[in-house]
């Protein structure tokens, strides 16, 4: 594997590469630049396949594409049928969708990333958190999860089913059902339905309380956890008008890492104004960044920490309790952002209960009214924002006479944390690599780093403990120093 | 205590459609058809993950059902047992290994089972399954008939023969 590197910046570096890393629904890898005392001075995380969704959705009928884009992810398709609809209800005749629509599709939502966020942690991380990063490679895995902590297991599937099984009763199917249709939601479930989804929430609050605890007592328990791939970054997130903690809907917010507001209150539709998008010749993900602070300094990162940090108050009673204990044993001092990249975790399970806790109160409610209008002047373009599991997802689109989608820009929530990601594989690289010897605790504390931003490319990232990682250190005459790493299964 | 036919399978590519074909089958001919459990659950899934060892809760049997890329025409059946098989990804699950998650996660022992692999040939994004494939799903499901047949007629263990 020897390469010199064609860019001027990386002149004179040592390259070390990890390919693949993972999938991305398809591949990644990863890519480390030494300086001459084995310092990592740059890290790449390169996503190798291309999507292609925002090309072959053009001259689509626009109704089609939030069933379409679901197809973009297997983990949290209802996101992105909500994005889109929110988008296409303008353009639908609805200048708001009706109440009924907004409750019900809130209540999908919150099921969404409820199952998300528990499969992520219970599934995805728990073999990390509860064994250790440097424990033996064959061990990481959800099945010596379930064998060393079975009540762990339980509660990590039975809340997973739980999200799923709202998912189905409200969309039809677990994966690429169908709820939201531009303009409002195709049909409300019965009373019957929503009375038993609410039991089966309540039922679902115990496992919710002890994932938060238990998240909380990994992250402290472990003093590395602060300081883990630590790099201070800027955030965006969606809150309410009032600064409330919302998934569905809201403005966008940005704050520095000292804590600073840089922007409040952003109209979600004037995105554009606010993020600019560049690409990079390694990668197929583009990286956005805050056009005010430039592409050096503008990057920033969304997800559940983001939201934590950007709003006033969580408006359920336990989440909230959480939230500011959260605060005030994450972040270095009052006043500022928790930074820690793995009190992410512990931020999800936060979120975990807040939507549980949405369930219960939300699932009962028989909002009257129609599920769908068109009765407003139909508008040709339309923007549709949302907090997705993993963060900001934005949904774009342009439609012409003949109704057909003539644009289409997705910026989904792992792109806008591609340089963050970046920046935590170099800091975790830098920490654990001493430019000599390539080891199995190397490769696993770099899928922890990734890991903890659950990236669209976790379908991968948490391969049962042995993801296929080839890494080799070459020097600048391209003598290959060092090689090692897991072969790749077939 | 029930039985469930829990079938995997994407009915966007083509024969891959085998399993979640063979379940709306069932679900057609489930209230009219004699001597078939009376507590029968029939699930379609896109893989086979963890949560679904939730599924065999309170089963007496269990038929996994797949598509197979190669292997014996029209299908092929086996006893599966508990194993925690490690994979490239936790998303996608053996058979064996829902068992062996069941069995740690429940600390109980996982209910006899099955797998059912009907053999197919085109996994591309295509409607519809293929020609030989569908004739191959008839045999399965007439394999199927008498499975269930047999695990509604009386308590287990049963023999059946493939």
């Amino acid at each position: 594997m020897t390469e010199r590197s064609v860019d001027p910046a990386l002149a004179g570096l040592h390259r070390v590469a990890i390919d693949p890393l993972t999938r991305v629904e398809g591949h990644g890898k990863v890519t480390l630049w030494l300086d001459d005392d084995r310092r990592v001075r740059e890290a790449r995380l390169h996503i190798v396949e291309f999507r292609g969704f925002e090309r072959f959705i053009r001259g689509r009928p626009y109704w089609e594409a939030p069933v379409v884009v679901q197809r973009l992810c297997g983990i949290c398709p209802v996101s992105h049928q909500l994005a889109a609809s929110k988008a296409l209800d303008p353009v639908a005749g609805a200048a708001a969708a009706p109440a009924a629509a907004v409750h019900w599709r809130r209540m999908l939502h919150a099921a969404q990333v409820l199952q998300s966020h528990a499969l992520h942690f219970f599934h995805l991380s728990s073999p990390d958190l509860l064994f250790g990063f440097r424990a033996e490679a064959g061990r990481r895995h959800i099945l010596a999860v379930a064998e060393a902590y079975p009540d762990v297991a339980r509660q990590g599937i039975a809340l997973r089913r739980f999200g799923q099984q709202v998912i189905e009763a409200l969309s039809g199917k677990r994966i690429h059902g169908v709820l939201a249709v531009p303009g409002g939601i195709n049909a409300a479930p019965s009373a019957e339905t929503g009375r038993r989804l609410r039991d089966q929430a309540l039922e679902m609050l115990p496992a919710c309380r002890d994932a938060v605890a238990l998240a909380r007592r990994i992250y402290l328990e472990d003093p590395e956890q602060a300081r883990f791939a630590h790099v201070p970054t800027t955030f965006l997130a969606l809150t309410a008008p009032d600064g409330a903690f919302d998934l569905y809907d809201g403005r966008l917010n940005v704050m520095a890492a000292d804590g600073r507001r840089l922007v409040e209150h952003w109209p979600a539709a004037e995105y554009g104004a606010l993020i600019e998008e560049r690409v990079a010749p390694w990668s197929y993900m583009k990286f956005p960044y805050l056009r005010a602070q430039g592409p050096v300094k503008g990057s920033y990162r969304v997800g559940p920490m983001a939201r934590l940090n950007l709003c006033a108050y969580m408006p359920t009673t336990e989440a909230e309790l959480a939230r500011q204990q959260w605060l005030s044993e994450v972040a270095d001092s009052a006043g500022e952002p928790a930074q820690a990249l793995l009190a992410t975790h512990w931020a999800r399970m936060i979120e975990l209960l807040h939507c549980a806790e949405l369930l219960v109160a939300g699932l009962e409610e028989t909002p009257r009214g129609p599920c769908r209008v068109q009765d407003d002047a139909r508008q040709r373009e339309g923007v549709g924002v949302i907090e997705a599991p993993r963060g900001t997802l934005i949904h774009h689109y342009q439609v012409d006479e003949e109704d057909l989608v003539s644009m289409a820009n997705l910026i989904v929530s792992t792109t806008h944390n591609n340089q963050a990601m970046n920046d935590a594989v170099r800091a975790a690289a830098d920490q654990v690599f001493d430019g000599s010897e390539v080891s199995e605790p190397l490769l696993n504390c770099i899928e922890v780093a990734v890991r903890a931003f659950d990236p669209c490319l976790s379908c991968a990232t948490h391969a049962l403990g042995r993801m296929p990682l080839q890494v080799s250190v070459i020097d600048a005459t391209g003598r290959t120093l060092a090689e090692g790493g897991r072969g790749a299964p077939g | 205590m029930s039985v469930l036919v829990l079938a995997c399978g994407n009915t966007c590519r083509s024969d891959d459609g085998l399993g979640p074909t063979l379940i709306g089958r069932l679900q057609v001919r489930r209230y009219c058809q004699p001597g078939w459990p009376r507590d029968l659950r029939l699930v379609s899934v896109v893989q086979w993950q963890v949560e679904h060892a939730a599924d065999l809760l309170g089963c007496q049997a269990v038929l996994f059902v797949d598509a197979a890329v190669r292997g014996p025409s029209p299908y092929a059946v086996r006893a599966v047992s508990p194993e925690p098989t490690i994979s490239y990804s936790t998303h996608a699950l053996s058979a064996s290994a829902v068992l062996a998650a069941f069995e740690q996660a429940y600390q109980k022992t996982a209910p006899p089972a099955w797998l059912l692999a009907i053999r197919g040939y085109c996994f591309e994004p295509e409607d519809g399954l293929t020609r030989l494939a569908t004739q191959h799903l008839d045999a399965a499901e007439t394999w199927t008939d008498r499975w269930l047949k047999a695990a509604g007629g009386g308590p287990l263990p049963f023999a059946l023969d493939t």
